[in-house]
Order: structure tokens, then sequence, then C-alpha cells
């Protein structure tokens, strides 16, 4: 209670503070993992919020990270709109139908209040139970899609990615609803307790740098504005070579940018360089090539190179280049950790 | 005169109603299907491809290049067969099952038809049994398997396990983000392209 009380530090000061004590903060981006040391199924967690609960405390008792977040989940928005998702056991949900065909087929959806969704309220549940739940120490992170990502599933990736070129107007138009559903579900997220907003615009990367500033980087600014006073801090992660992409992403007015792995093209110190020093940026050792492929000593290593690389730019935090899939050994994520902590 | 750079211009510009009238025009005047091909909608997409290798364009502009060059390709293909233009080779092309991502294997379907393959596109989803009945079916010399996922790649190894046991013989492509020169040695594929342009080449490979 107290804690909450003084002013929180935002994401940057802890940040600097950290690299001015030869620290550095470590956030994997882990969910699936916790349903590994669970037992439990993706399925299960994504549906009940006791069982994501539980898989997040697990994850944070064994590797004391510096933010945890709720698992990543790119259906969940769309899927309170009604759209068609699969379910499978142990993958996340998909949508696997995308009914737009033109601007009027979005009226249908106008109506509906997705806070009232189940899995919403389960998402915002599961927030505000880590919030209550873990140590003071751990920032609550929580994950919301992007516009142009969301604006992919209701009309299809690739037709958005040509409507950004032959139709601006009608992707516009996607883009500015998805913001409104955006939006509403941001401010419950932020209400539950949420510290950290990551947005997650995964398909975002397709586009160039001029569609990107249009359709997802001149939204997220929006969304940004709306709750700059709400102590809360963003992150804009999207996953692929977005190195084309960097300046527009830095600029939106988010605290920090998550980038991917070096083996898309993205190279973070030059990232580093084009973000400029007051936006953090976060990445990027490879998901599954070494974090659920490689041994503890090829993690150790890659960590490693990685942090040296990064010793002369204070804005950084250590973490991975997109979401942890299951079945990422937890010796591997000891492996990350540890070497986050001993390294100075 | 029909004029073939106004069509590689259609192209470029991701105009399908142009690139769809001047084929037909050209074809009107009696103009060869090859030519019609060749100058036109490959010069269009080629200088496409160079522009993006340079950063000039992104994704969006050649998917909309590609399905300028689609439309014309559903008028030039009959009319290139009856010329006798024979494809250069047969292939068919899937996303493995339990993957749902086609972007990047419709590019791959289009620059293979674009440098004269005959290509069947199987959709996304494909079970290795569907892939092996297709290509029972089409008889294909190659066959191109795309996976976006790191958890879909083991569908491919069972694809090709699967094409393999029941004794067809074809030329097994991979290709996708996730996928490396390394896993397709590791499953037994016979090639691997990282992007669309080497598919060209990889598939040309195949037919020496
Ligand atoms: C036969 O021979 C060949 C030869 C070469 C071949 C080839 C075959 N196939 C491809 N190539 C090569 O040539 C092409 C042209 O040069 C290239 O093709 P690419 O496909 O690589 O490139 C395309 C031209 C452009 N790239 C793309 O089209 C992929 C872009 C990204 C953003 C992407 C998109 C668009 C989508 N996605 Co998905 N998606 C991502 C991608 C993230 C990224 N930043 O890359 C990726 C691939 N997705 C991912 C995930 C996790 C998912 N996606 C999902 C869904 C979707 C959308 C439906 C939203 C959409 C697909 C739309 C569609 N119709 O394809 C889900 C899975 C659905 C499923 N079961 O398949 C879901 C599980 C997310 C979810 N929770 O809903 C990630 C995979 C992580 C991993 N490594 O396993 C991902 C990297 C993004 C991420 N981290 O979230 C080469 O690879």
């Amino acid at each position: 209670m107290v804690s909450s009380m003084l002013k929180r530090k935002s994401l940057n000061e802890r940040v600097f503070d950290a690299y001015a004590q030869k620290r550095r903060l470590a956030v994997p981006l882990v969910g699936f993992p916790g349903c590994d040391l669970l037992g439990m199924s993706i399925k299960v967690a994504q549906q009940n919020h006791g069982v994501h609960y539980d898989c997040i405390d697990a994850l944070v008792n064994q590797l004391r990270p510096d933010a945890a977040f709720m698992m990543m989940d790119l259906s969940v928005e769309a899927n309170a709109l009604g759209l068609q998702v699969r379910f499978p056991i142990h993958e996340s949900s998909t949508v696997e139908y995308h009914p737009v065909r033109k601007v009027e087929d979005l009226d249908k959806f106008r109506s509906i209040n997705i806070l009232h969704d189940s899995r919403i309220q389960s998402y915002i549940k599961t927030v505000e139970m880590m919030r209550m739940g873990l140590p003071d120490d751990v920032l609550v992170g929580a994950y919301i899609i992007g516009p142009v990502t969301l604006a992919g599933l209701l009309e299809g990736a690739e037709q958005a990615a040509m409507d950004s070129v032959i139709d601006p107007d009608k992707l516009e138009a996607l883009c500015r609803f998805s913001t409104h559903i955006i939006q509403e579900y941001t401010r419950a997220l932020i209400n539950a307790g949420a510290d950290l907003l990551c947005i997650l615009e995964p398909t975002a990367v397709i586009l160039g740098p001029s569609q990107f500033e249009r359709f997802s980087a001149a939204y997220v600014r929006h969304i940004i504005e709306n709750y700059k006073y709400a102590g809360v801090d963003t992150i804009y992660h999207i996953c692929g070579n977005t190195m084309h992409l960097i300046e527009a992403m830095s600029r939106s007015g988010v605290a920090a940018i998550s980038l991917d792995s070096p083996q898309t093209g993205v190279d973070m110190v030059k990232a580093a360089q084009l973000a400029g020093p007051d936006v953090v940026v976060m990445g990027n050792v490879n998901p599954t090539a070494v974090m659920k492929e490689g041994t503890p000593e090829q993690v150790r290593t890659a960590c490693r190179s990685l942090l040296e690389q990064m010793r002369e730019i204070p804005n950084f935090i250590l973490s991975t280049g997109c979401d942890l899939p299951p079945g990422v050994p937890l010796e591997n994520m000891l492996a990350f950790m540890q070497t986050a902590r001993e390294f100075n | 005169m029909a004029d073939l750079k106004a069509l590689a211009d259609a192209v470029i510009k991701g105009n399908q109603t142009e690139s769809v009238r001047l084929t037909k025009e050209a074809l009107a005047e009696k103009m060869s299907p090859k030519r019609i091909l060749e100058e036109g909608l490959i010069a269009g997409m080629g200088v496409v491809g160079v522009r993006f290798k340079a950063n000039e364009v992104y994704i969006p502009e050649v998917l909309i290049s590609a399905r300028a060059m689609k439309m014309a390709m559903e008028i030039l293909e009959p009319q290139l067969a009856a010329a006798g233009v024979d494809p250069i080779g047969k292939a068919i092309i899937g996303t493995v099952q339990g993957d749902l991502h086609d972007i990047g294997k419709n590019l791959v379907i289009m620059m293979l038809k674009g440098a004269g393959f005959n290509v069947e596109d199987i959709g996304v989803d494909v079970s290795p049994d569907a892939f092996v009945e297709k290509i029972k079916a089409s008889k294909p010399q190659i066959v191109g398997l795309s996976a976006l996922l790191t958890t879909t790649m083991p569908a491919m190894d069972k694809t090709i396990q699967s094409i393999r046991q029941a004794g067809l013989n074809c030329k097994i492509m991979i290709g996708g983000a996730p996928v490396t020169q390394n896993y397709a040695d590791k499953i037994g594929a016979d090639g691997y392209a990282p992007d669309a342009a080497t598919a060209v080449d990889v598939a040309k490979s195949f037919l020496n």
C-alpha cells in the first residue's frame, strides 16, 4: 500500500537508476513456459484467470524478472468482437477467419462492449491478481493488440497491407475503429493495476515507414496521449526485421521499443542509436534458436555478448526477441536471468 | 501496337485494371503470349523485386504488383497453353498443417508463375496426407512447403516423410521466416529458399 502512495518511478528512471548502479533490468517475454511448470495447457490458462495467474506466479518465483507479463494472446480482442477463433490445446488461440470486406461491415461490431466479454474479463482479472499477488519489485505488464494488427485480423493481413496503398481511407477507418476497441481495454487494464502496457503490433512490420506512421504510430500516439497521466509506461513490440521502422516507433511517445532477434536482421546497437537516448530499447535474445533449442551455455553466451555490445548504452533492457514459446527449458530461462544479474 | 512497356508499368504500379486491359489489347493484336509474359509482366515484376531489395518499396507495393500480375496471368495462361508454350515445370505449393500464414507463399507462387512454372496453390493448413493426395493427382516435379511458425516446422518434417513413404518422386523445396538451410538438410528437403526470388532459382535448379 505504502509503495503505491509514493510517486511511481517511470520505466525510464528505473532503467537509468539500474545503469548507474551497474545493473541491467532483465525482462524476458515469457508466459507459456509457465504452463509447462504447472503441467497446464495453454487453452486452460488462456480461459481461466486463476490458472493463468498461477502460471505467471510460478515463473516469477523461479526467475524473479524485473517485470512480468500476462500471456501473449493476439486473438482476445478480436474474439470479443465475435470473430472465429480456434483454440488448440497446447498453442495460443488464433483468429482463423477475417470477415470484414467493407467499412460498413464494422457497424455490426460497434454496439459490442468488449469489456463484457468473458475472455477479456479473464485477462483483466489476471492482471488484478498479478497486481495483488506478485512481489512489489516486479512490474505488472499487460498486452494490448496494435491498431494495424487488429485491422489485419478484421479484414485479413494481406488485404490490410494492400489497403495501406490502394484504399487508405478504408484502412484508416479500420484502424480508427480498432483504436477505439483498444482504448476501452487499455482503460480496464490500467484500472486493474498494470504498470506496463505492451502494444503488440507484429503485422505492421510489413508496412513501409510512411504507411507505418500513418496507420500504426499515429494511433499509438493517440492512445498514449489519452493515458499520459495514468502512471503507466508503454512498450511498442513488433516482431521481425523492424530496422526500417525504428525511428517512427520511437517517435510515437512510447517509453520503450521491443525488438526481435538478430537473426531477423535487427541490430540492437544501431537501433539504440536510431531510437535516441530517451527511448528504452528492449531485446533481443532469439526465443527459439537460443532460448528453446539452445543449451544453458549457449543462452549465457548470447546474453553476455548482447550485454557487452550494449555496454555503453544506458537505455537498454535485456529481453527476448519475442514471446517465449512453450517448451523452453527452465534451465535456459534461469541462465538468461543469472547472466543478466551477474553482468557488470 | 500494344505497349508492353506500359504493361510492365501497370504491374510496377500495381494497377490491375490497366494490366488486364493491356494484356487483352496485346492478345487482340496477336502478339505472342510468351512475349507479353516476358516483356510485360515478368519485366514489371522484376523491377518491383529490385526496388523491394533496395528498400524503395515495401511488402504492400509488392503484393499489389503481384495481384496486378496475377489478374493478367489469368487471361494469359490459357493463351500460353494454346500457343503451345509449355510451362518450364510443374509445382504445387502449400502451407503446412496448423499454419495459416500465406502472404509469403503467395509471393513465391507469383514469382514462380512469372518465371514460367505452372503452379498449383493448395492453400494453408495442408495435412501431410492432403499433400500426398495432391501430388498423386497432379504429378508435379516440384513440391513447395511453407511454414511461418516454429511450432509448425515439425509438420514439414512429417510431410516430407509422408511424401517419401508414398514413394513419390518429386523435388521438395521449403521456406518461410523461421526455416533455415540447416533445417532443410536435417529433414531431407531437396532445397531451401530464404525469399521468393531465390525460390525461383532453386526451382529451376531442380529441373536440370
Ligand atoms: C516453398 O518454398 C518456399 C520458399 C520461400 C518461402 C516460402 C516457401 N514461404 C515463404 N518463403 C520466403 O519467401 C517469402 C517472400 O520473400 C518470405 O515469406 P514470409 O512469410 O517470411 O514474408 C512475407 C512476405 C511477409 N511476412 C508475413 O506475411 C508474416 C508477417 C507476420 C506479421 C504475421 C502475420 C501477417 C500473421 N500472423 Co503470425 N505473423 C508473423 C509475422 C511477423 C513478422 N514480423 O514476420 C509471425 C510469423 N506469426 C507468429 C505467430 C505466433 C502467430 N501468427 C498468427 C496469425 C497471423 C495472422 C493471421 C494475423 C497473419 C497471417 C496472415 C496471412 N494470411 O498470412 C497466429 C498463428 C496462426 C496460425 N495457426 O498460423 C500466431 C500464433 C499469433 C496468435 N497468437 O494469433 C509469429 C511466429 C513466431 C514463431 N517463430 O513461431 C510471428 C513471427 C509474429 C509473432 N512473433 O507474433 C520468405 O520467408
